[in-house]
């Protein structure tokens, strides 16, 4: 990076750390520092929102998902405007009127203590796993593309936030995502713009569409239902509508940002605003990566795009093969663009046969650069080496191509996300633990100074925790990859859980407790046993969850009945 | 002042209105993935 781009990136990340902290000052209640005193508006709510869910991963991972598998990851959010109507409906007014800190208090309300605790533990348990992760995912990635200590990376992102957060709480947090997410969406759409200005002088935006659709990479609404298939229209309206039923409406993190509302209508809109520009945005940063791949079929790009891991596999044993596959690789680039510039032209005269001939000619070569670069990711994978590379393939981009300023830009884009889903998930577990966990079980009666210095300790121990744990995690090699799997695997117990609180009213506390462990042994039963799609278990756990409560209850009754 | 049914009324449009953008999205995504294959 150029010192301009230095300039950006480090101007930006201060400025988020002062503004943090300016937001926050004079916060001395318990409540405005875990719910900003309730005053938030619902533009704040939203960005809020967004910011929390939108994490580095997001802006590296989800346009060079784009690059290699199209844009089909879009249908993942289409469940998501409809659970925002759902949980405005039903969790906004009860959380509201019934003035809790965090969503499992309302469940002691509503069950009984044993429940709230399972529920608060198992969030401290997926959070706490999470957000060591949320700084360690993308400080390996900035660390590789910056040339910086990994360490370092880690230190920067986890001590900015760590600073704000301490010192002014939620407020703090709030208010930073709001700046994060308007220099975050100001600078992914520069950067789209930037991407389409940079495609070359021959091919026009629209020339880029037909390649890209050509190719099968704007292939954005599949209607085929198929159980093992990650992505299609079906599995994103129902289980993504699951997944973020329970993700807006069980996980702390989430729920704080809207329990910060002043109002239920506050928080009403900015739920509802979060379902209106989700899916558009994903759309955005997917078609981004729609873009760079048209962009790289005109240019030399390497056959693997993490730079470090390419170096790497050079000097390991299998060199001579992976030199050989380079080759190849860069002779059917050669002959694919030939291709492509064939289909331009034939679209452009309105040959419709010469387009047909020139777009299967296209995709035979398609295929067989794919089947090249296959095997260069198993080569790297022999070598003992991490094969995945579509977090780099966007960011390879940035640095080689966009002007002056705009690096440090998108650099600063990455940073922002990152610190706004740690702080939103660090401020979460803090309340949690001291809400949930220390107020209710170690010391019920303090005073609001006691408090206050409590929960300052949890902020800083999360955040020091979530550091260092990003530090190591390399040690933990392919542990990572489970700890994430397994975080994702409570969501359809905890939505089981609060379904009923909210709709069964005859079921109890006990039958809820028992009726969580079936539904998280099914879960489990069908991640290690079966090939089912990870977007259904959240209906499996959720539907197991509710089924096996209303039978319990049903014999629990009986039993209560029967001594008589 | 607005009454209760007023309010619902209000409430229902925006949801309402929440459901038919994501048709509206789901039905242009479609379309763009149709035009450009």
């Amino acid at each position: 990076m150029r010192p301009v781009d230095w300039f950006v990136l480090v101007a930006t990340l201060v400025s988020i750390a002062l503004y943090g902290m300016w937001k926050g000052r004079g916060t001395r209640s318990v409540q405005g520092y875990h719910l900003a005193d309730r005053q938030m508006k619902w533009y704040v709510v939203a960005f809020s929102i967004m910011a929390t869910q939108a994490s580095a991963i997001t802006f590296t991972s989800t346009p060079g998902l784009a690059y290699v598998d199209g844009m089909r990851f879009v249908q993942f959010y289409f469940g998501l405007p409809l659970a925002m109507v759902i949980l405005s409906i039903t969790a906004v007014p009860i959380f509201h009127k019934l003035g809790v800190y965090t969503a499992y208090e309302y469940l002691e309300q509503r069950f009984d203590l044993k429940t709230r605790t399972l529920t608060s533990f198992i969030f401290l348990l997926q959070r706490g796993l999470a957000v060591g992760i949320t700084i360690y995912a993308p400080s390996i990635i900035l660390s590789v593309m910056l040339g910086w200590d990994m360490r370092m990376t880690s230190t920067v992102i986890g001590g900015g936030i760590i600073a704000y957060t301490v010192m002014g709480g939620v407020k703090s947090v709030s208010w930073t995502h709001f700046q994060q997410m308007v220099i975050i969406l100001s600078g992914m759409a520069i950067a789209l713009v930037v991407i389409v200005l940079s495609l070359p002088d021959d091919v026009s935006f629209v020339d880029a569409l037909y390649v890209a659709g050509g190719l099968r990479h704007l292939n954005a609404v599949d209607f085929t239902f198929d159980l093992n298939d990650r992505y299609n229209f079906w599995s994103g309206l129902v289980g993504g509508m699951f997944v973020a039923l329970a993700y807006f409406g069980t996980d702390q993190s989430q729920v704080q940002r809207y329990l910060t509302g002043q109002s239920v209508t506050q928080s009403r809109i900015g739920l509802l605003t979060n379902g209106l520009l989700k899916v558009p945005m994903q759309f955005m940063i997917l078609f981004i990566g729609a873009m760079v791949f048209v962009f790289f079929q005109f240019e030399r790009h390497p056959i693997f795009f993490n730079p470090v891991g390419l170096q790497q596999i050079r000097s390991s044993t299998y060199a001579e093969q992976f030199e050989e596959l380079e080759r190849k690789y860069e002779v059917a680039l050669k002959e694919k663009e030939e291709w492509m510039r064939q289909y331009v032209e034939a679209r452009r005269a309105g040959d419709a046969a010469r387009r047909e001939d020139a777009r299967l000619s296209m995709n035979e070569s398609q295929s067989y650069a794919e089947s090249l670069r296959a095997e260069a990711l198993g080569l790297i994978q022999q070598n003992g080496q991490d094969a995945n590379d579509t977090n780099y393939i966007f960011l390879s981009f940035v640095m080689a191509y966009l002007p002056l300023g705009l690096v440090g830009l998108v650099f600063a884009c990455i940073f922002a996300a990152s610190m706004s889903s740690t702080s939103g998930e660090l401020s979460a577990l803090a309340t949690c633990s001291v809400v949930d966990i220390y107020k209710r079980h170690f010391r019920k009666e303090a005073s609001e100074k006691h408090y206050m210095l409590v929960s300052r300790i949890a902020m800083v121990v999360w955040g020091v925790y979530a550091i260092v744990f990003a530090q190591y995690a390399t040690h933990l090699g392919a542990l990572i990859e489970a700890v994430n799997i397994l975080g994702s695997l409570f969501y359809g117990t905890l939505l089981g859980i609060f379904l009923l609180a909210f709709y069964v009213k005859h079921v109890g506390g006990t039958a809820t407790f028992i009726a969580a462990f079936i539904g998280e042994a099914v879960v489990l039963y069908c991640f290690v046993y079966t090939d089912i799609a990870w977007l259904w278990y959240n209906v499996i756990g959720c539907g197991v969850v509710v089924g096996a409560a209303l039978l319990l209850q049903a014999f629990l009754g009986r039993l209560v009945k029967s001594p008589k | 002042m607005e009454n209760g049914t007023q309010h619902d009324e209000r409430w229902g449009k925006r949801y309402v209105g929440v459901i038919l953008f994501l048709l509206v999205q789901i039905i242009v995504y479609y379309w763009f993935s149709r035009v450009f294959s």
